[in-house]
Order: structure tokens, then C-alpha cells, then sequence
């Protein structure tokens, strides 16, 4: 099963892969580069949980995961109730502004059909977002500094390589930074 | 001529009465009959699902404070049954009721309120009571994520994604 892969230690908050998925996918991006702490970037895209919350709250059965272990909403199907938004673990399903329909990264399946790589793993300039056979992105990210997990609920899904820092290293923002 | 009139007359009085006593006597609507919504106030979650579909928009959602209210403008309703296809709940159906003349609009018009769970963090909407309830009843079943592990459902979507990768960075770098 192929899973996506982020090394944290990478990415420059460019956010080039925001832009590659707004591209492709009619202007609104499904992957969010994310601040922790106001300085650590995090590119969050869909986990494609092994158990995944967002298929079991679908009243209407309109998520499916597919043969290849992706997660993907059939937006004909959706009613537009919520309840993938409220669910999802990691805050990457929401509803669109205009049509009101959740959608969420889809691991660019038209692409994959066409036997291309997702277009954030593309445009990445660090290589930081990587997609692979699951079995062989762990051993290529337990072989590097900082913590390896499994982000995702259940056994398999993205794989991040957290940023390598010693403990105690990043400071933590006070609530009157921002 | 005389007898082509009277020959009318016999069919006519032949065929009987074909209409229906209607006023005086009940009129049976077919089986299927698309007559007034009716909103099951027990199981409606108030998700906005319905809202969305209704292509009358006579479903205004509004946010306020604590506190989601819902109002059925059933007066400019055009019975096409969106809002019954799409109800997760199968709480709002629609009924055989079609005799629905009135003085005042008022009596066309339901309202449905609702709490609210706003985000811990930031204080974003995340739903209505009701539907993180039932997410929280039926998760550790489906998943079998345990209960208190599903801390999620009372942050809107953006703390969450801060949430998720704080949790995965405290793993790494314990708190001094």
C-alpha cells in the first residue's frame, strides 16, 4: 500500500505544494502548511487513516477508501451535513465556501490513474512530501534523525519524520505574540 | 334535435355523480404525496443538511452565541422532497397534510434551537450538541478508538491541525 510521507526536517514553508494542489484541484488547496509554535512548518494534508473516523460518521456512505488505501470523499454523494468535518482527527476535511461540499486531498487520484505522482510530492522543492510503498518509506525515514510515526489513526497512513530539535530547543509562543 | 338532447341528458344522468364530495368528506391523497414537511424535533441533530439541499432556501440557519436556530419557512416550500433525501436522521418527512390556508404565516413557519459546541481554542462553531454526541456514542464502536483517546470532536478544523502535530511534537520532546 502506498502512503505519503513528510519529513519534517525539510520543509521552508515555501508553500509551493498549497499552490500545486489549488492547481489541481480547481483552486482551493486541500493540503494547509500549518505553523506549530510560529515557527515550525508542517504541510497537513489527509492521513488516509488505516481506521478512519470520516468514513464511519458519513451518513450517506459518500467516503470511500479506495484499492489503494486512499480515502476519498465522492462529492456527488455528499449532503453536506458536517458530521466528516467534525470527525476527522486532524482538521483536514472542511467544507467549501461556495457549494458547501466537503472535500479533502484525494491523493490526486486522477493523477495516479494516469500513473503520475501527486502534485504536491511533484512540486516539493525540498523533497519533504514523498509518496511510496509503506514498508519502504519506513525503513527510508526510521535511517534519519528525529522522531518516525505513524500519524494517522490505526496501523498505516502518513508517515512523518518529525523536525529533529533537541528537547526543550523550541520555544514555545506566548498567547500575546500573536 | 329535442331527442339529441335528451339522449345527452341519459348519458349524463347514467355516469352518475364523478366528483368528489371533497369539502364535506376527507380527500385521500395518494400514497407518496409530497403535502407539508414535518420536522421530527427528537432526532433532528440539526447538522444544516436540509439547508443546503432546499432549493427554496426556506431553512435559515443562524449562529448565535450558544445557540443554533433553525426556520422552516414552510410557506414558500415547493414540496420536491431535497430535504427528506438528504436528511441523515430521517427527520423531516414529507406528510399528507396539503389543506394548509391560514391567516396568519406564522403557522407556516417552525423554528428549531439547538446548542452549539463551540472550538476550545478559538471559539469557532464545530456543531450542534447533538451531533458530537452522536459521533462520540458511535465512534469507539466503528473505529475502536477508546473514548477518552477522542479529544478531537470540540475543536473546529484548524486547531485540530495544530492539536495533531503538538500531540506528535510532546511525543518527541517531553514537556521540562
Amino acid at each position: 500500500m502506498n502512503v505519503l510521507y513528510l519529513d519534517l526536517n525539510r520543509c521552508i514553508y515555501c508553500r509551493a505544494c498549497e499552490v500545486a494542489c489549488e492547481r489541481e484541484h480547481g483552486g482551493v488547496s486541500r493540503i494547509f502548511v500549518t505553523l506549530l509554535d510560529w515557527t515550525e512548518p508542517v504541510p497537513v494534508a489527509c492521513r488516509h487513516c488505516e481506521k478512519h473516523p470520516c468514513v464511519e460518521a458519513c451518513p450517506v456512505d459518500a467516503i470511500e477508501v479506495t484499492d489503494e488505501g486512499a480515502v476519498i470523499i465522492h462529492t456527488n454523494k455528499c449532503i453536506s451535513c458536517g458530521l466528516c468535518v467534525i470527525a476527522c482527527p486532524f482538521g483536514v476535511i472542511e467544507l467549501d465556501k461556495a457549494g458547501k461540499i466537503a472535500d479533502k486531498c484525494d491523493l490526486c487520484a486522477h493523477r495516479l490513474a494516469d500513473g503520475r505522482q501527486p502534485a504536491c510530492v511533484l512540486t516539493c522543492p525540498t523533497r519533504c512530501i514523498q509518496y511510496g510503498e509503506f514498508e519502504e518509506i519506513m525503513a527510508r525515514a526510521r535511517a534519519k534523525p528525529g522522531l518516525t510515526l505513524v500519524s494517522a489513526v490505526g496501523e498505516t497512513g502518513t508517515v512523518v519524520t518529525m523536525p529533529d530539535r533537541p528537547a526543550g530547543a523550541v520555544q514555545k509562543a506566548t498567547s500575546g505574540s500573536d | 334535435m329535442i331527442i339529441g338532447k335528451l339522449k345527452e341528458a341519459i348519458i349524463c344522468l347514467r355516469a352518475g355523480r364523478v366528483t368528489l364530495r371533497y369539502p364535506f368528506e376527507p380527500s385521500v391523497v395518494p400514497e407518496g404525496f409530497h403535502g407539508q414537511p414535518q420536522l421530527d424535533i427528537d432526532k433532528c441533530t440539526g447538522c444544516g443538511a436540509c439547508s443546503m439541499a432546499c432549493p427554496a432556501r426556506c431553512i435559515e440557519i443562524t449562529d448565535e452565541a450558544d445557540q443554533r436556530t433553525m426556520l422552516y419557512c414552510l410557506d414558500r416550500c415547493s414540496y420536491c422532497a431535497r430535504c427528506q433525501e438528504v436528511c441523515p436522521e430521517e427527520a423531516i418527512v414529507l406528510s399528507s397534510e396539503f389543506e394548509l390556508a391560514t391567516d396568519s404565516v406564522d403557522d407556516l413557519r417552525v423554528t428549531a434551537r439547538f446548542d452549539l459546541v463551540r472550538c476550545e481554542e478559538c471559539g469557532e462553531v464545530v456543531g450542534t450538541r447533538r451531533e458530537i454526541e452522536k459521533l462520540a456514542a458511535e465512534m469507539p464502536e466503528k473505529t475502536g478508538i477508546s473514548v477518552d483517546q477522542i479529544s478531537w470532536l470540540q475543536l473546529c478544523a484548524e486547531c485540530k491541525r495544530k492539536r495533531s502535530l503538538e500531540t506528535a511534537r510532546d511525543l518527541q520532546a517531553p514537556e521540562q
